[in-house]
Order: C-alpha cells, then structure tokens, then sequence
C-alpha cells in the first residue's frame, strides 16, 4: 500500500468520525432542549422471532393495541405515547439487549415486557439498577418480581391457581372429598399440586388421595386404582394437557366419576383430540378467554379481532392489561419521572378487562382468574373466581 | 382384594408391551451377540406408521385393526433389514463395542429424525438430505478430479453404490418435501404430542369381572394379539429349518456357515422379525395409551431392555416372563407406595417408578445370566 493511499484511508475515516460525533452531539442537544415533554416513551420487549414468536407477536400486538387507543383519545395528560418495540428472540442475552438499549438510548420511562421468565429475569435486574420500572404481562415465575421493587407483572403466579380450583370445589361445588394427580418431575404442576392440597384443607375439605407419577409417564392406572378405591367427589389434574387427556381416559374407562378440575396447562386444542369424550365436562383456570362477558373485555376482543383479523389469545390481552397498568399509572403519577411511576404502579387499583386488580407487597397482581368448561370439544366461559 | 386383582390386570397390560419388544433385544442378542438399542425407536415408528395408516384408510373397523397392526410390522420389518444392512454388517468382523455405539447412534438419529418430521420442520429434513446427496456428489467428484485423498485401487469409486446413494437422498428429500401439506393433513405434529385415533379402530368396551374389577376389549386383544406372537414365534425357532439355523448361529458361527448355511441371511432374519415384533408392541401401546411422539420410545425400549435381562438375555421365554414380572412389579411399587407420606407429604412414587433400575441392579449382582439364561462360561 502506498503512503498516499494510507493518508487518504485515515483521513476518510478522521471525516466518517467527525460526522459521527457531531450528529450525536446534536441528537444529544436536541433531547436536553425539550422544555416540556410532549411525548412518553415506552418499550416494548417480546419474543417477536423465535420459537415463542407467536406468544410475541400476540404480545406486542396487544399492548400496541391499548397504546394506539389512549393516542386516539388523546393521550396521556396531554402527551402522546411513542412506543420503541425491541425483539428478544427467546433470548436472555437479547433481552438483556433490549433492555440497555431501550434505556440508554431511546430513553423510555416504563417497559412492558416480556413473554418467557428467564428472559425477564435478564432485563429485571437492569430495570432495578437504572431505576426503570418495568411490567412482564406473562412471566409466571415468582422469582421475576422479587428482582426488585420496580419490577412488576400482569399475570398471577401459577400456584394461584391451586387456591382457585380449591374455592371452587369447596364453595360453589360444595365437595369435601378431593383427590390429586399430579406430575412429580414439574415444578409447576407440584406447586400447583400442593397449593391445591393446603388450601382445600384450609376451607374444610379433605384431601383422600394425592399421587403423582413420573414425568413422561403414559399409564396412570396405578394411580388411579388407588384414587378409585377411595372415590372421590373432585380431581384435581394440574398437569399439561396432553396427560391430562390420558388421565382423563383411564380414570373414566376405570369408572371414576369425579369432576375434573386443572389450571392453564390444559390450554391446547389437543386436549380434546387426547382426551376425547373423557374430558367433557372438565373445568380449568385460565388468564383470560376471549368469551368473558366483562363489558370492557367484550370491547378489547371486538376491537383486536378488527385490528389483527383474529381472536386474542391470553397474552394478548394480559400485554393489553399491563399496557392498561402502565398508562394508568402514568396518569396517576401525573409526570413521566420513573419513580413517580413505580409509585403510582404499586398503588395500582383499576377495573381492567379481567376484573379489579391490585398488587401485593411482592408486585404480583391480585385478580380474577376465569375457569372454563369443556364442552362438546371446546372450552367455553363458566364463571370469573376473585381471590 | 378388588384392588389387587385390578392392579394384576393393568399389571400385565403393562408387561405384555415389555415382554414383545423385549424379544426382540433377546432374539438379536442371542444370535448376533449384540444389543440393539434401536428397539425404542422402531416401537415409536411402529405406532407412527399405524398412525398414518389410520389416518389416510378409512376401513370397517375390524379389518382396520388388522391392517393397523400387519402393515406397520412389515414396514418395521423393512427397517430392521435396513438398520441392519446400513449399520450393523459392515462392523461384524469388528469388536462387539463398535455395533453397541453404533446401536446408541441408530437409536438416537431415528428418533430425532422423526421429531423433525413435523409439519413445521420436514423442510429442514429435506434441505438436509439435498445437502448430504450434495456432499456425496462433491466428495466424488474431488475424489475423481484431485484423487484426493488417496485411494487404492480396489477401494476406488463404485459408481453405481455412489449413484444410487445420491439418488435415494434425492428422492427421500423430494418426498419429505412435498410431505409437509400432506403431514399437516395427518395432524402429525412431531415432537410434540399427537393423539393416537383409537376411536376409529373400535370403541372401548368394558366387561365386568367381579365388583369394580373388569378387562377391557382392548386389554383382551392386546393380550391376544402378543400370545399369538409369541407362540408363532416358539414354533419359528424351535420347529422350523429357519429357527434351527438362528439356534445354530447362536453356537457356533463358523461351523453353521461351514454347513453351507448364509449366516448373515439368518442374521437378517432375526433383525426383521425382532424389529416386527416390536413394531407390533409401538401399535398396540399406541391403541392401550392414544398418545404418540418421537421420543415415546425411550422409556419402553429401556424397560424391555431390562425385562430381557431380567429373564436372561438370549432367552426368548425369558423375554416374556421377564417383560411380565416387570409390568407386575411396576404396577404394584407405584400402587404400594404412599404419595403423601407422613406431615412432611414424602413421596415415594418416583421412588417406585424407578423399580425396574432396581431390579436391574439386583439381578445384575446377584444372577447375572437372568432366570432363564445360560451360566456364564469360564475362559480358561
């Protein structure tokens, strides 16, 4: 390479960085020469690409949704919301990406997000250090919101839903006899196993069996001999649905009448196609359905299925819920200074499409839960449980 | 007592599954002196291929049985000769540890394979084998043009093996190509769970024994069906020129091919017929238990494994018996053991569900050749 060349490389770059700087410089002075905010800037994080992808996208297209519709009114106390939409991928590493860059650079006030927990256990503790408060709609685990004080979700932690079956057992069913069978190597069907068993002892009931198995497990019937032998009046399957539909195959061909009661696990279209005729009748726990006869969820369904052509799913409408959470929140605060935010956000007491919610000293909401029956192979509304 | 006799029943429902893929383990291992881990997956491709043929023949119900469960064992059967031609003749002459690694891998490439060919994925599985058949091409044609590397004369280039390699590939990735609208018509989903239509081969019907004990008709043809098997299967080895060649195999090798006898034909055999018997296994668990995945086989293929050692591997009536007591044992472990012992709520069920390990363990220290096998020789 000849000198002339190697000046004229070093000089190009010289002028390239020059560019470069004083464009960030203005960025910078144009951002600091706002007087009065005019906008509020919010992120967006969720799983838009990936293997979760359509958890993301119903996720994001959710808390859009809300966002646009407060605009459209308006907006917040006079300011518009400008979301910043950031892909995780699925990934803790790109979550925690996401969560710099949404901080650092587009200087946003509140996070909504994201989908998967050991994701939001990546941008949790970033939220907590910069001081931005953040809410996942559908991190179940409950180690998200114990990151820190401004760390919030939408959701409730899974084994509320243990306490939901029980109450309806024991107060609108009014049994006392319950039996469980629950899948030992998961955590999640454990805790919901046994928050099920404390709490049915607690209203009074009885707990006559409770049997677990081995995960991956296809023949229950040494469980359920020993279930049949003491029948019961409920059972309770906290399990995925592809074993819930085997369960509920050998338990009714071995004559087991009880009512089958579950959480969201059995949320699948194949429930049905396993369970088959086995599992009519059967009753879970869910987030939300799009069949609630909640005014304001009827609204929210009626006005996503006229933006995205299609019924929402349940993330879709806790991302549309912790969006509704967040400009609350705002509006209360009455500034877009992040602590005023986390403050008003813990003080949270609104009517959202899922009924009233509050949140508990660990910032974990506390609201309904819908139980759904099936029905002729589906799942249709049969009643809202308030904790 | 009603819970007992229920427990006996299920018991043996679960037993028979083991003691059918069992014989295949024992059969393979009598003959060849090798364990072929594969046996797993052939049982999940037995209830896959019954699943698909459910699926895609809409038959009267009792012919539908019969062709559900004959089709699938002859397609396994096709597969057991070719795990064998692929995989396990090049190494005969080698140690015995190369064909048991090369079983593990066996095990492993099919049921992964199989878990990519979902709807969502067998487009993967087709760039894949474009790209293998691409590879082929390439390194025959490096070799051609640099003759690199170097290669003897008589191992050179076979031009027809190498055409018709590159030409199955093709056409494998041509067909799992334009399979994915078809997969999506057969609701296959891979991976994930897939229900198994049992409603469309016949209805479960019950019939009361005593008090709340019973037999279903599909426990009573289950049964039925792995009797029939196994007594067609006494008669192959012990009455027929064909069973007294594998007997033979299994002593001496070289005095049967002495004898003017193809050992490995006969050693092909015993792969058809063991990887028959445990497709018939994956259809009928499919029917007992109407739930299918690619992985489904893992569990099974372990507990038969231990039911052939159990009885003694290389014994075909150990196999059975084997399978049996392991079906019983399991049952009545996780039946005996309390799930919610004492204040503390100990469970115990894990504990049982794992008996079949225990049992391994057991007649491993104390009988190592299992009930009904062979003392083990002194090597002087």
């Amino acid at each position: 390479m000849s000198k002339r060349r190697i000046l004229r490389v070093a000089v190009t770059a010289l002028v390239v960085f020059a560019v470069l700087l004083a464009s960030a410089c203005e960025k910078k002075d144009g951002d600091s020469a706002a007087p009065a905010p005019t906008e509020v800037r919010i992120g967006i994080v969720a799983p838009i690409t990936g293997d979760a992808a359509t958890f993301g996208i119903s996720t994001r297209n959710g808390a859009q949704l809300y966002f646009d519709q407060v605009n459209a009114a308006g907006g917040i106390n006079g300011m518009t919301i400008r979301t910043f939409v950031e892909d995780d991928k699925g990934d803790p590493a790109e979550g925690a990406n996401a969560w710099s860059k949404l901080i650092d650079q587009d200087k946003v006030v509140t996070i909504v997000g994201t989908v998967m927990s050991k994701v939001s256990l990546a941008g949790a503790p970033i939220s907590q250090n910069k001081g931005i408060p953040m809410i996942s709609p559908t991190s179940t685990n409950p180690a998200v919101t114990l990151v820190g004080d401004y760390v919030f979700r939408a959701c409730f932690i899974d084994p509320f839903q243990g306490l939901v079956a029980a109450k309806y057992a024991t107060q609108t069913m009014n049994v006392r006899r319950a039996a469980v069978l629950y899948d030992a190597g998961n955590d999640y069907t454990k805790g919901l196993a046994e928050v099920f068993r404390d709490e049915f002892i607690k209203m009074g009931g009885e707990i006559v069996a409770f049997e677990s198995y081995a995960t991956g497990t296809s023949d229950f019937n040494a469980q359920l001999v020993k279930i049949n032998a003491v029948a019961p009046d409920v059972l309770f399957l906290p399990n995925y649905y592809n074993d819930v539909g085997l369960i509920a195959k050998q338990a009714r061909a071995m004559g087991i009448s009880a009512q089958f009661l579950g959480g969201d696990g059995w949320d699948s279209p194949d429930l049905f196609t396993i369970g088959g005729t086995a599992i009519e009748g059967g009753i879970f726990s869910n987030h939300f359905t799009a069949e609630s006869t909640l005014p304001a969820a009827q609204a929210f369904v009626r006005d996503y299925e006229a933006r995205y052509g299609q019924k929402p799913d349940a993330l879709a409408a806790l991302a549309y819920e912790a969006a509704m959470i967040v400009v609350d929140s705002i509006r209360r605060a009455g500034s877009i200074d992040p602590t005023a935010i986390r403050d008003a956000m813990a003080t949270t007491n609104m009517e959202t499409i899922t009924g009233r919610i509050t949140f508990d000293a660990s910032r974990n909401p506390i609201k309904g839960a819908v139980l759904l029956e099936v029905r002729n192979g589906a799942a249709v509304y049969k009643a809202t449980v308030n904790p | 007592m009603e819970v007992f006799l229920s427990q006996f029943i299920f018991g043996i429902q679960r037993g028979t599954i083991y003691a059918l893929i069992a014989l295949g383990y024992t059969m393979v291992y009598g003959v060849v002196r090798l364990i072929n881990f594969a046996y797993g997956e052939v049982f999940m491709l037995g209830a896959l291929f019954s699943f698909f043929i459910i699926q895609l023949m809409p038959l009267p119900p009792v012919l539908n049985v019969i062709v559900a469960l004959l089709v699938p064992m002859a397609l396994c059967a096709i597969l057991g000769l070719a795990m064998d031609t692929v995989a396990y003749k090049p190494l005969r002459a080698k140690p015995r540890l190369a064909a048991l690694i090369t079983a593990i891998g066996v095990s492993f490439f099919l049921s992964n394979l199989v878990s990519y060919i979902g709807p969502d994925s067998v487009r993967t599985v087709s760039v894949l084998l474009f790209a293998t058949a691409g590879l082929v091409i390439l390194m025959t044609l490096s070799q051609k043009l640099f003759n690199f590397p170097k290669v003897p004369k008589s191992t050179g280039i076979n031009w027809l093996k190498r055409s018709i390699m590159v030409g199955s590939l093709c056409l494998l990735g041509a067909v799992a190509w334009i399979a994915k609208p078809a997969l999506a018509l057969l609701r296959w989903k891979g991976s994930s769970f897939t229900a198994f239509p049992v409603d469309k081969l016949f209805e479960v019907v019950k019939y009361p024994i005593f008090g709340s004990v019973y037999i279903t008709n599909v426990q009573i043809v289950i049964i039925i069906v792995a009797v029939v098997l196994m007594v067609a299967l006494s008669f192959l080895v012990n009455r027929t020129m064909l069973g007294m060649a594998m007997r033979a195999s299994k002593n001496n090798k070289e005095a049967v091919s002495l004898m003017g006898i193809n050992v490995n034909s006969v050693i092909a055999f015993t792969f058809i017929i063991g990887t028959a018997l445990a497709g018939a296994a994956g259809v009928l668990s499919a029917i007992t238990y109407p739930r299918i995945t690619a992985f489904m086989g893992i569990q099974p293929g372990l507990k038969a494994f231990i039911a052939a050692v159990l009885g003694g591997i290389g014994s075909i009536e150990g196999a059975m018996v084997g399978g049996i007591i392991m079906g019983l044992a399991e049952q009545f472990a996780i039946g005996l053991a309390p799930s919610s012992f004492g204040a503390a709520h100990i469970d115990f069920t894990p504990l049982a569900e794992g008996i079949s390990f225990a049992i391994l363990i057991v007649v491993l220290l104390l009988r190592p050749q299992g009930i009904f096998g062979e003392p083990p020789q002194d090597k002087v």
